[in-house]
């Protein structure tokens, strides 16, 4: 696992090498196929998957935010109640 | 769009509509809604398993512990207010947990009113907002 994203960080800092595309694209998203090294930019993670899907539709892209990173508040990975029994639906 | 306060634990929830690849596949689900998930959808791995969601990409994501890990990320279709749109949803891995977490980006389209007092969350399109304070702006007939 670390091993993969350990890789395509590095072929995200190749492309930002050679190509710098954190310049003016920051917050945007860019899909990055690993062994080709060919990338797709859009504004939302969504976007740049389509971009990538249609142009290599077999590929599993790594997919980053330019110049950050993407953050879930809760730690999910962890059991913790969900009991919707006395929810209020309105 | 309505979401409500869960009363068991306090926290936003939303509800939506997903399916994966075969449309039949459309099943009701109970999100959190979560501010600090930048991210569109998190979905259960059983939720995945269910609507038949394909695999389209990956990437690293940050917890609220610090913890950096790999989400894999799979296309599912969201209905919103009878709307349907494609999105990247992340892979809760957990099969122990059952709940979804809705992002900020699922809502990009949308205003949104937290009513604290009355524990309602209203979405609302810029559009549909307009046209309800245009209909108030408009003076009463004498």
């Amino acid at each position: 696992m670390d091993e993969m994203l350990e890789r395509a960080n590095k072929v995200y800092d190749e492309i930002q090498q050679t190509e710098n595309i954190e310049k003016g694209n920051v917050g945007r998203y860019v899909a990055i196929d690993v062994d080709s090294k060919r990338y797709f930019i859009g504004e939302t993670r969504d976007e740049a998957v389509q971009r990538g899907k249609e142009a290599l539709p077999e590929v599993v892209f790594f997919v980053k935010r330019i110049g950050g990173e993407d953050t879930v508040s809760r730690n999910y990975p962890l059991p913790h109640p969900s009991n919707f029994a006395h929810a209020r639906f309105l | 769009m309505r979401g409500f306060f869960d009363p068991t634990d306090g926290s936003a929830k939303v509800e939506l509509e997903i399916s994966g690849i075969n449309p039949s596949s459309k099943r009701k689900i109970t999100a959190l809604f979560d501010t600090g998930h930048t991210g569109t959808l998190s979905l259960p791995v059983l939720d995945l398993i269910q609507i038949g969601a394909p695999l389209q990409s990956y990437g690293a994501v940050k917890f609220a512990n610090g913890r950096r890990g790999v989400v894999y990320y799979f296309s599912v279709d969201v209905t919103i207010d009878g709307k349907t749109k494609t999105v990247q949803a992340g892979m809760i891995d957990n099969p122990a947990e059952k709940e979804a977490i809705a992002g900020l980006a699922l809502f990009s389209e949308y205003i949104s009113f937290i009513d604290f007092k009355n524990k309602t969350i209203t979405f609302i399109l810029e559009a549909q907002l307009k046209k309800m304070l245009a209909q108030n702006a408009k003076p009463s007939a004498p």
